[in-house]
């Protein structure tokens, strides 16, 4: 609700020349919430600065009148982070969308928070090169909404998480001030090093969901174009198996090649081959499947590609071709299984809860959807899981009428994030669905309050988020 | 100030409410990039009008799941949203999962309309059709001016209607479709002062009442003629007279009229490279499993010689803002999409498009230096001489 103070501070903003202010309530409502099933809010003012010094001046008066601002970037991610709950003020960084530099000898570029990834991955290519993860929403999300909210994707299994390739950030605190991190901390040195000078500062931000500051330019590292693109997939007839078969894969670090790998259960499996080859879904099928996409060099793709057929089938693992055509010939070459962790929004609404773990906890993860799926058989629950560096990366999707039953498919995925965490599992994409779980971690939360107090100590910024001055 | 919302219910909104509690906020429809399937700035009414997500597909959605759900709207704003959609289509072509933003968009206009909360201009257009069976309100004494030097045809096995883009903006169209029809040895009729506006504009504009009703003055006029088929050139004109049974659109004769030789044109002179711009109307209409008159075109030009090239890399264009009423509502975005649009094309030394509509828009948007803009009867009949059929 509007107090004097937060009216008055939103007047002000209406003196902007940089910066585009909505307030008619029609103009507000696409901003309420994101892709996740996580409550809508309903903020004051959306204001969509054009360069970063407008940034500067919404958070100075923000941080005066004690408005809360809620930077969003494509709003794809599933954890409800920019959603408004405190209301106040959406700041749509969509308008910052500038590649501000590709620096080949550094490997490098440094781009604005609001550039998209498709835009990024289209100035990359003519240079012959790339970035490291890239989530599965790219041609809407945006690299500052990917930065503050732990994006994993293709490229997870040689660089883990989205955060992993920053080199550093240029960032404004709740009362305007400008910090670059890094090497860019020195001005004469620029974007080249993360881990220098002292702490790593970058990481304060990164999975932050814009609660500590507002990235207002990144540095990424760049990689070479993959020449060879090859995919394999192969099942399993239990969850132990492909684990193993993870484990091995990681514990001979045999990575390098593999843009994306992801391990699917038995209803998943049955409703991929039933897309592509209705005749064979109703035949024995795997109880599991890891489906692996490499990219490199040709003769180390070959190379990698043999060693892991070996490592599956001394899992207990066979080829299995059919998921192989299915899943990366077919589907995952059309826009909907581009579109939100494969498709699966294609079906209705799907609330989704993303969590992390060592590679060992799969089947403690398992464990945990097939009781979920007995307890609410109203919500038909996919689980699908993605191989890291090191560990996984596990999505819990309930699919939901959203008209119907929104409030119980909430519950259920509250329950399940408890459940996980039981397990052994820890929050990913944190934002709002998460919330009640990171203030459980207690030595955790309160450094990481005592961290906010510091930096936003009139709590303006994205409040909510990690359970953060909510 | 005046709002929607409250208790009342909104039986066009309804048809859709699949499309609104599905929708998943995934942004394809408004701001998606993506170079491997030629994806950019898919929304041409977000990138003319403003960032602010209400004027696109996304936008509409919510916007409507607001109102069904008994939010209160302001009404001036919503309106003003609303009637800024082209109507292009391209945020279905694109949406994922299928969902319908653009029909959505249509379905709160007629929400709109149904309670007399229009834009002035919308109103404007309304009663130009009435009074003037143009949505331009140009005279209608000008409707048939570009027939002066044709003889008075009155009888024939085809009936030509123009519409009020090619009869009103692009005359030019309506007298080279009649030569090239005289050509093929066609006999021609026109329905002259007893012509009539198809409706689509209203259509367009959510006014489904209006429009159902125009569409019968004319449906009533061609019932008191004698003809072997129906013939249109706007685009428009011939979504709504889809699926009647002796209807053709006019590429769509042209293209079986050159493979049958019924006309046979030789060029003269050096052929222009050629960008064939596509018309939202048709791609619409091809998407719904109607005719591809795009195709025909291609077709038709490549047959006779003409190097034509890809208009964008992007199979989603920009619209040119002539749809939806826009030229008349807000001409100034209107012409700007036009341009948006013409700066998409590189390598062209002629546009050609098998919509009138999109034809006038972009003459009327070109600069010194743009390529010069033909419909589709105008580019054959200038650049080529046209030889009757054989036998």
């Amino acid at each position: 609700m509007s107090t004097p103070e937060t009216e008055a501070g939103l007047v002000s903003l209406g003196t902007f020349v940089d910066a585009t202010l909505l307030t008619d309530p029609v103009d507000l409502v696409p901003y309420r919430r994101d892709t996740s099933a996580v409550a809508p809010g309903r903020p004051e003012a959306v204001v969509r600065p054009d360069n970063a010094e407008a940034v500067v001046e919404v958070l100075r008066r923000a941080h005066r009148g004690r408005i809360p601002v809620y930077a969003r970037g494509g709003a794809t991610m599933y954890a409800g982070g920019v959603n408004p709950h405190a209301g106040g003020i959406v700041l749509d960084l969509a308008g910052l969308d500038r590649i501000l530099e590709i620096d080949l000898d550094r490997g490098i570029v440094v781009c604005e928070p609001g550039v998209r990834f498709g835009a990024l991955l289209s100035a990359l290519r003519p240079h012959g090169q790339t970035i490291g993860v890239v989530p599965s929403t790219a041609p809407t999300a945006t690299v500052g909404g990917a930065l503050s909210a732990h994006a994993l994707g293709t490229g997870s299994p040689q660089f883990q998480s989205f955060g992993d390739q920053v080199a550093g950030v240029e960032v404004v605190l709740a009362d305007g001030q400008r910090v670059k991190t890094g090497s860019a901390a020195s001005p004469q040195a620029g974007y080249f090093q993360r881990y220098c000078i002292g702490p790593d500062l970058t990481g304060l931000f990164l999975g932050a969901d814009g609660t500590l500051g507002v990235v207002v330019a990144l540095a990424l590292w760049l990689h070479p174009l993959p020449a060879h693109r090859q995919t394999n997939c192969y099942g399993f007839a239990d969850a132990q198996g492909v684990q193993r078969c993870i484990q091995e894969i990681q514990r001979r670090e045999l990575v390098s090649n593999i843009w994306y790998a992801g391990a699917y259960e038995a209803a998943t499996i049955k409703t991929r081959i039933a897309q592509v080859f209705p005749e064979k879904a109703e035949g024995p099928l795997p109880q599991f499947a890891l489906a692996v996409d490499y990219r490199g060099e040709a003769d180390r793709v070959r190379e990698d590609e043999e060693r892991i057929a070996r490592i599956a089938a001394g899992s207990g693992g066979a080829p299995f071709p059919d998921f192989n055509e299915a899943y990366f010939r077919r589907l995952r070459t059309d826009e909907i299984y581009w579109y939100s962790f494969a498709g699966f929004f294609a079906i209705s609404r799907c609330a989704i809860l993303m969590s992390s773990m060592p590679t060992d906890r799969l089947g403690a993860f398992m464990e945990v959807m097939n009781r979920q799926r007995q307890s609410y058989p109203q919500y038909p629950l996919g689980a699908a899981v993605v191989m890291c560096r090191r560990g996984l990366h596990g999505g819990a999707l309930a699919f939901y009428d959203e008209a119907a039953q929104w409030e119980g498919a909430v519950a259920a995925m509250e329950e399940c994030a408890q459940a996980l965490v039981e397990a052994g599992c820890v929050p990913y994409k944190t934002g709002k669905i998460w919330a009640r779980q990171v203030q459980g971690f207690t030595a955790y939360a309160e450094l990481l309050r005592r961290i906010k107090r510091e930096l936003d100590p009139r709590g303006i910024l994205s409040p909510g988020d990690l359970g953060l001055g909510a | 100030m005046a709002t929607m919302g409250g208790k009342e219910t909104q039986p066009h909104l309804t048809e859709f409410l699949k499309d609104l509690y599905h929708c998943s906020d995934c942004g394809y429809c408004a701001e998606a990039v993506w170079e491997e399937r030629g994806i950019d700035h898919v929304c041409a009414t977000l990138r003319s009008h403003s960032p602010a997500l209400s004027y696109s597909g996304q936008g509409y959605l919510k916007l409507a799941r607001a109102w069904v759900e008994g939010e209160s709207l302001p009404l001036p704003a919503l309106t003003e949203r609303v009637f800024s959609c082209t109507g292009c289509g391209n945020c279905e072509r694109i949406c994922p999962i299928g969902l319908r933003p653009m029909q959505v968009n249509r379905a709160l206009r007629r929400e709109l309309s149904d309670r007399g909360v229009v834009p002035e201009t919308a109103a404007a257009i309304r009663a130009h059709v009435a009074a003037e069976q143009n949505p331009a309100g140009a005279p209608f004494g000008d409707r048939y001016g570009w027939r002066d030097a044709l003889p008075s045809l009155t009888q024939g096995e085809a009936l030509y209607l123009p519409g009020c883009a090619a009869a009103h903006g692009r005359p030019a169209e309506a007298r080279a479709v009649v030569a090239l029809l005289e050509a093929a040895g066609v006999g021609v009729q026109l329905l002259g002062d007893a012509d009539r506006c198809c409706g689509a504009p209203l259509r367009e504009l959510g006014m489904a009442e209006d429009a159902k009703r125009q569409g019968g003055l004319l449906e009533a006029r061609l019932a008191e003629r004698s003809y072997d088929f129906l013939l249109t050139s706007g685009c428009e004109c011939a979504n709504t007279f889809a699926g009647v049974e002796r209807h053709r659109s006019f590429v769509a004769w042209l293209a079986e009229a050159l493979r049958d030789r019924r006309v046979r044109p030789k060029a003269h002179g050096d052929l222009p490279r050629v960008a064939c711009l596509e018309s939202c109307q048709v791609t619409q209409a091809a998407r719904a499993g109607r005719e591809d008159d795009h195709q025909a075109l291609h077709d038709l030009l490549t047959a006779l010689g003409v190097e034509v090239i890809g208009d964008t890399a992007s199979p989603y264009r920009l619209c040119c803002g002539a749809a939806g009423g826009m030229a008349a509502m807000q001409p100034e975005s209107s012409r700007a999409m036009a341009r948006a649009r013409i700066r998409e094309i590189s390598g062209a030394q002629a546009l050609v498009s098998v919509d009138p509509r999109c034809v006038a828009q972009f003459a009327a948007a070109r600069v010194a230096g743009d390529p010069p803009v033909y419909g589709v009867a105008e580019f054959i009949t200038q650049h080529f001489v046209i030889a009757g059929g054989e036998g």
